[in-house]
């Protein structure tokens, strides 16, 4: 046989099984597994099912260190601490301390008020209406909502159903009664919720995984944090008018029940750290630097303000540059993960076609594909999807008073209900607790 | 950019001027017509526009320089500043409710203090 009769044989057998192969899904071809650890007498490595072209960071690295780990609060507080005269120590700047107050202040509105919408349009969007599971039990509080909102509204509107409406108001006190008057309690479950949700999506993305206990630990944290905190910097509002709660929250001896929770805190606080450093240290299994960074920041802002009550500089800018930004880093990254998703399900789409034709056209297709995956999750894109629509909702609800205020002859009914310039304190509530509800549902992958 | 992007980008630069040139100049008025810490404790509302060095040399953070012309809004902003921590001081309870940034639009636009209880007030 001359050289080229098997040159052309081989080619035509290697052919037909490239041909094969591309028809068969990815599953099927199987890979031999070779584990040797056993035949040279080494420990067996725990199996960690770690997807390394992942990208680790929510934005960037810097982004991410500075706005989701939380140092760029202490940053600006520091600043703020030193412009405004270092505690009286020195003369106050003027100039700096008024452009970084207005700064401050333009941006709770723009990064704070507005990072609550992200939730809230995902919420009714078509990503979630099309959820594989139906999350009847989470939107239920939602539900109730609408119907504390369509009774007062229709109470409101038409005086004839105030007799029969008026039998359900005791139910519907209760609810607006604990939502608001625990309101600061639920803000602060809410940050460190999500504080914990992000470790885990940091650990996630690293080698370091969370045993089930772990995460239960971690659990059992916040939740301390959460009830020192409502007895520290998160107090529930007063008076209440629901005895239980009255007799629960007013009578509850604070000065007694606080000390003791402030020292099973920071003793949980220090066993945790502790068992972080013992477990690295042995085993060289460390947590990611941005996971422990979240969390030593969430417990500094909750148990430092009572010792050192300076760490309120600090606080200024928590709520906006380690709660909102985590908030809004996530929804970018949910963004951008989508977009690539949909290219990916159309580049597929279009490679199962390219298949049955040649090897090269596969190929151009995987290279048109790979351009539009970039061009559809640019920042641009994102920018515009994402950011636009959150910006012009939040002006939208926020300041709907000043539009019936610029619309002649608005219904009176409107007025009544929005009579300040902004959303008041109550609607601006319910705003917050749509967003906490949601949150809970719509940034999951498996919907 | 798609068409969809397009699409969107029109649409929040025509619907989005108005409302932003009045919140812009509702978050100006506010910010105007903040009020200073009094001597006799509480708040002064409304002061006038022209700042009041006396006043604000006994808050928290006090300046010794009048406002130059056109920087009056900054020089409210100031004060509100200070408001800010006179009140956290005390009401450390509420330390976390004053910083949200929803009660940070309500201290701005009611010319109330921070840690204003919504039970008790009621609205902004």
């Amino acid at each position: 046989m001359s050289d080229s009769i098997r040159d052309s044989a081989m080619q035509t057998f290697l052919e037909k099984t490239l041909a094969r192969r591309i028809g068969e899904p990815i599953e099927q071809i199987v890979v031999p597994q070779l584990d040797f650890s056993y035949s040279r007498d080494l420990p067996e490595k725990p199996v960690k099912s770690f997807d390394r072209s992942k990208p680790f960071w929510l934005v960037s690295r810097n982004f991410d260190l500075l706005f989701v780990c939380g140092i760029a609060p202490w940053i600006a507080g520091l600043l703020m601490f030193v412009v405004t005269g270092s505690g009286g120590a020195t003369k106050p700047t003027v100039h700096p301390q008024q452009a970084l107050t207005l700064a401050f202040v333009v941006a709770s509105l723009v990064i704070g008020e507005s990072h609550q919408f992200t939730s809230i349009i995902r919420y009714y969007s078509t990503t979630f209406r099309k959820r594989k599971k139906p999350q009847v039990w989470n939107r239920i509080p939602v539900w109730l909502l609408y119907g504390l909102f369509i009774n007062l509204i229709l109470m409101v509107s038409i005086p004839p159903l105030q007799g029969i409406l008026g039998m359900t108001t005791p139910f519907w006190m209760i609810y607006a009664e604990i939502a608001v008057s625990l309101f600061p309690v639920f803000l602060l479950h809410h940050v460190c919720a999500q504080a914990c949700s992000i470790i885990q999506i940091y650990c996630n993305n690293s080698p370091f995984k969370f045993e089930k206990n772990e995460r239960g630990v971690l659990n059992a944290f916040s939740w301390l944090l959460v009830a020192t905190g409502a007895c520290s910097i998160a107090m529930p509002f007063a008076p209440l008018t629901i005895p239980f709660f009255n007799i629960f929250f007013r009578l509850l001896p604070t000065n007694l029940v606080f000390p003791p929770l402030y020292g099973c805190t920071v003793a949980f606080a220090a066993v945790i750290f502790g068992s972080i450093l013992t477990r690295g240290f042995r085993t060289g299994d460390w947590p990611p630097l941005s996971a422990t960074l979240i969390l030593a920041n969430l417990t500094l802002l909750v148990l430092l303000p009572v010792p050192v009550p300076a760490v309120q500089y600090v606080w200024l800018f928590a709520p906006l540059l380690f709660h909102a930004t985590q908030h809004w880093a996530v929804a970018w990254k949910t963004q951008e993960r989508e977009a690539k998703a949909a290219e990916s399900a159309s580049f597929a789409g279009a490679a199962n076609t390219g298949a049955a034709i040649t090897g090269a056209a596969i190929t151009g297709a995987a290279i048109a594909g790979g351009a539009n995956n970039g061009a559809a999750s640019t920042k641009v894109d994102r920018i515009i999807n994402l950011v636009v629509p959150v910006m012009l909702t939040t002006a939208l609800v926020l300041f709907v008073p000043l539009l019936f205020a610029h619309v002649p002859q608005t219904p009176s009914i409107l007025t009544q209900l929005f009579p300040n310039q902004t959303l008041n304190v109550f609607f601006s509530m319910a705003v917050f607790y749509l967003h906490y509800f949601a949150d809970r549902m719509v940034w999951r992958s498996n919907q | 950019m798609n068409r969809r992007s397009w699409t969107l980008l029109t649409a929040a630069i025509i619907i989005g001027a108005m409302p932003t040139t009045w919140i812009s100049s509702a978050y100006a008025g506010q910010l105007f017509a903040v009020g200073v810490p009094s001597n006799a404790g509480g708040f002064v509302p409304k002061v006038p526009i022209v700042g009041n060095p006396e006043v604000v040399r006994d808050s928290f953070a006090p300046t010794d320089s009048l406002p130059k012309k056109g920087m009056k809004m900054m020089q409210n902003s100031q004060t509100y500043l200070n408001r800010w921590f006179d009140t956290v001081k005390k009401k450390q309870p509420d330390l976390l409710w004053s910083s949200y940034p929803a009660s940070i639009r309500g201290q701005v636009f009611s010319n109330t203090p921070a840690g204003n209880n919504p039970m008790e007030g009621g609205g902004w």
